[in-house]
């Protein structure tokens, strides 16, 4: 019914225009096939299933991340070297010895009267096939070419008919191939692909989201002489999307001097609580005194979360206990090393004045916070669980105390990468002999948490 | 018509500029820069309100031209969120004490939480670059705080930064330790004390029968430690042997060993004659003189016999007893009891 109705309003159009129009139709189904398929030789044909895959799209002029890193050639970041791998079908069975990728930034050839003709082809700006020095790859139906294609560098295309810029080896829009000439069947698939190296890519044009094309020209000799199947393939430049996300560095630490203020750290490592007088510690009996016949220790507590990839190392400074100017209690190590109270750690001996601290392991107050796997006491530091002796004789647990730290910092553990919630549990020593003076002897022992990210 | 395309067009203009103003912040759009690597901010204190040191280290990923440095002091480390300075920081009279690596740098301005250095431009390297900066206080609160370092290819850190990085840092609690040393003295005495005063063993000499032709001694022991400033004095107390009436003379002044005399003295030494007794050991005390001669005894109820002028470790001393009779000497059980008394003078 709706047919009927379109047939009597072309009947009621006036004749003139109906001829003209059938003129028109005719002259199009005459010309269009040429212009647009170029099948004009019965020895040539569009290749099929055709097209070219880029390792990058980034422009050309892109080598780094947005962080400033370097991008490796032939990954999608690095717009500069790239590869570009080509597939296509032959239509033709035919010889080919020869074929050019010739890169525009128009697909389309301007004469179709036997193939593609190589006339103008604006070189896409920035685009530079020159420093292409090889075929990485090349198969033919999946498997390797019979008679395997090489880089032609020596034969010159500079001029007419086939427009490559430039003259070999520096052929900024060209890559051209070639070998014994050799018959292909119909249907052939090949895939060729170029670049991607360091020394041996291709740049895309330097202009974000630009399409531009390869014009492919097969040559039945490798003479570049009589053109057999042709093809164009798309491809473009695009924008790349820069994406930042930012983790804050995170250096986590507190230190309490009181077993009340270690807490569970919970999921999110909470720090030591700060009531009380977590900053305060008595060393001595309980009303804080010390004995020259019996060992006193005591701990500290820290806890310590970052997420540093180059470690993180803990730090004491301070002093020995003094009481005024001139009495002390010698830092543990002191004697058996003169001049440096580095160097081994020495174990606790009730009778001997002795100051001196370790982390220990083996305390029971963190419950189970205690620090974690690479996160590691500096050696003479480590071995602070044990016994602390009795008067004649030395007990197993082993102090250290560097008087140094004052001034300079000493490292009391320390990490090679992040760590996770790790608590520490620091035990000090304090002893003394019937001849250390009478009186309070105090100090402070400042930690201290560098991270290095 | 016209009129509701134009209309349509201003809001959609309005909601592009609406969205090209918002959304930068939150999908992190910023220029491009490196990052510094190997970063760290070491404090030479942590304690809050320190005058301390601070020196950062850290590298630059790829070179970029350096004229000036930014340390900027944060609650954050984020660039683009607003940097709130640590309460109590005050950096404004810091000094650079050193600087390695990318060297050439004097401080262009400071304020409380940030310093800026200059220096004419050059590329920089990828070698590790430190800045030591003295007369810096930490600040106030124990936490972490946050140093943002960027660097520019200006001189004054004005425009876009080149590279740019954070560091952390934190302010914990010190500990204060307190022990109490109380006044000692240590001393003990006993027949024998073969270690220290928990080893203190017999309080009874028995000397069997005494003859005339015959020198009868025996030793006893003891102990004296004490951290006493002005030092200990040990005296002897007891009188002579004695059976009733009948005594044995105590020997003034020192005297060597009499045999078949009326005799009783004592000495702190090691003796030949009789092969008797043993030098002190430990401590720095000393024997009274009259008490320090080998081979020779004296003895005087509440002599000195022992003394240490300060404070001294755990010495111990051998008392050595010799007692002579003449074939007259009365016979009856002869006794007495010998007390020490150390006093110590703090």
């Amino acid at each position: 019914m709706r047919s009927k109705n379109k047939l009597n309003q072309i009947k009621s159009m006036p004749p003139r225009l109906i001829s003209l129009s059938m003129a028109f139709v005719l002259l199009f189904a005459l010309v269009v096939p040429v212009l647009l398929s170029g099948r004009a030789s019965a020895a040539s044909a569009q290749l099929q299933t055709r097209s070219v895959k880029l390792s990058s799209s980034a422009n050309g002029t892109i080598t780094t991340d947005i962080a400033g890193n370097a991008v490796t050639a032939g990954d999608g970041g690095n717009g500069q070297k790239t590869a570009e791998t080509f597939t296509f079908t032959s239509v033709t069975a035919q010889n080919i010895g020869s074929i050019i990728f010739k890169f525009c930034d128009d697909p389309i050839p301007l004469d179709a009267t036997s193939g593609p003709a190589d006339g103008t082809c604006n070189s896409p700006t920035g685009f530079n096939a020159a420093t292409v020095v090889s075929i990485i790859s090349q198969t033919e139906n999946g498997g390797a070419v019979g008679t395997p294609f090489t880089l032609d560098t020596s034969t010159v295309l500079s001029g007419a008919p086939y427009g490559c810029a430039g003259t070999s080896p520096a052929r900024t829009n060209c890559i051209v191939l070639s070998r014994t000439a050799t018959a292909a069947s119909a249907s052939t698939i090949w895939t060729f692909k170029f670049g991607g190296l360091t020394s041996d890519y291709i740049t895309n044009p330097s202009a974000d989201n630009s399409s531009f094309f390869a014009r492919i020209q097969t040559y039945t000799d490798n003479a570049y002489s009589t053109k057999g199947d042709y093809g164009s393939v798309a491809a473009s430049t695009a924008q790349q999307i820069d994406i930042t996300a930012k983790v804050k560095e995170v250096l986590n630490f507190s230190v309490a001097a009181n077993a009340s203020n270690v807490t569970a750290p919970g999921a999110s490592c909470s720090p030591l609580t700060t009531s009380g007088t977590s900053g305060a510690m008595t060393l001595g009996d309980t009303n804080g005194v010390l004995s020259f016949n019996t060992p006193y220790d005591a701990h500290s507590y820290f806890r310590l979360s970052s997420n540093t990839n180059g470690g993180v190392t803990v730090y004491y400074s301070g002093d020995t206990l003094r009481n005024g100017a001139t009495n002390s209690i010698a830092a543990i190590n002191s004697a058996s090393n003169p001049g440096s109270s580095m160097g081994t750690a020495a174990a606790s001996g009730p009778g001997t004045p002795q100051f001196g601290l370790g982390i220990d392991s083996s305390d029971a107050t963190p419950n189970g916070y205690s620090l974690n796997a690479g996160f590691t006491a500096t050696a003479q530091y480590g071995s602070a669980n044990g016994t602390l002796g009795t008067v004649g004789s030395p007990g197993s647990a082993l102090f250290a105390f560097d008087t140094g730290s004052k001034t300079t910092p000493v490292a009391i553990a320390s990490s090679a990468g992040p760590v996770g919630c790790s608590t520490g549990s620091v035990r000090y020593i304090g002893n003394i002999s019937t001849s250390t003076a009478a009186g309070i002897y105090t100090t402070t022992i400042t930690y201290i948490a560098t991270g290095v990210y | 018509m016209k009129h509701k395309f134009n209309l349509l067009g201003l809001r959609l203009l309005v909601l592009s500029l609406l969205v090209a103003w918002t959304l930068p912040p939150f999908i992190g759009i910023s220029h491009a820069y490196a990052t510094l690597q190997s970063r760290s901010i070491y404090i030479l204190t942590s304690a809050g309100g320190a005058n301390t040191t601070h020196t950062f280290s850290f590298t630059f990923a790829v070179p970029v031209s350096v004229a000036s440095l930014q340390f900027e002091y944060c609650t954050d480390p984020i660039d683009g969120v607003t940097c709130v300075a640590p309460n109590g920081l005050d950096v404004s009279g810091a000094i650079l004490d050193s600087q390695t690596g990318q060297t050439g740098f004097s401080i262009l301005s400071e304020s409380s939480s940030t310093i800026i250095l200059t220096r004419p431009q050059a590329l920089s390297d990828t070698a590790l670059n430190t800045y030591q900066f003295s007369d810096a206080t930490n600040p106030s609160d124990i936490g972490p705080f946050f140093v943002r370092i960027s660097s520019y290819a200006s001189s004054d850190a004005s425009g876009a930064y080149d590279a740019f990085s954070s560091v952390a840092a934190n302010i914990s609690t010190g500990v204060n330790i307190n022990a109490e040393v109380p006044q000692i003295l240590y001393f003990c005495s006993a027949v024998t004390i073969p270690t220290d005063c928990s080893s203190a063993n017999g309080d009874f000499i028995d000397l069997s029968s005494l003859l005339s032709n015959t020198t009868r001694y025996s030793t006893s022991q003891f102990l004296v430690g004490t951290n006493a400033p002005n030092g200990y004095n040990v005296n002897v107390n007891g009188p002579t042997m004695s059976s009733g009436t009948d005594t044995i003379t105590a020997q003034t002044p020192p005297a060597i060993n009499k045999v078949g005399k009326s005799q009783f003295g004592i000495n702190l030494k090691a003796n030949l004659t009789p092969l008797v007794g043993a030098e002190m050991s430990g401590g720095s005390g000393n024997v009274i003189a009259t008490y320090a001669t080998s081979n020779k005894f004296a003895y005087t109820d509440g002599d000195v016999v022992a003394s240490g002028p300060g404070p001294s470790d755990i010495g111990k001393y051998t008392v050595s007893y010799i007692v002579n009779v003449p074939s007259t000497q009365p016979p009856g059980i002869y006794n007495t009891t010998i007390t020490y008394i150390c006093t110590a003078g703090f």
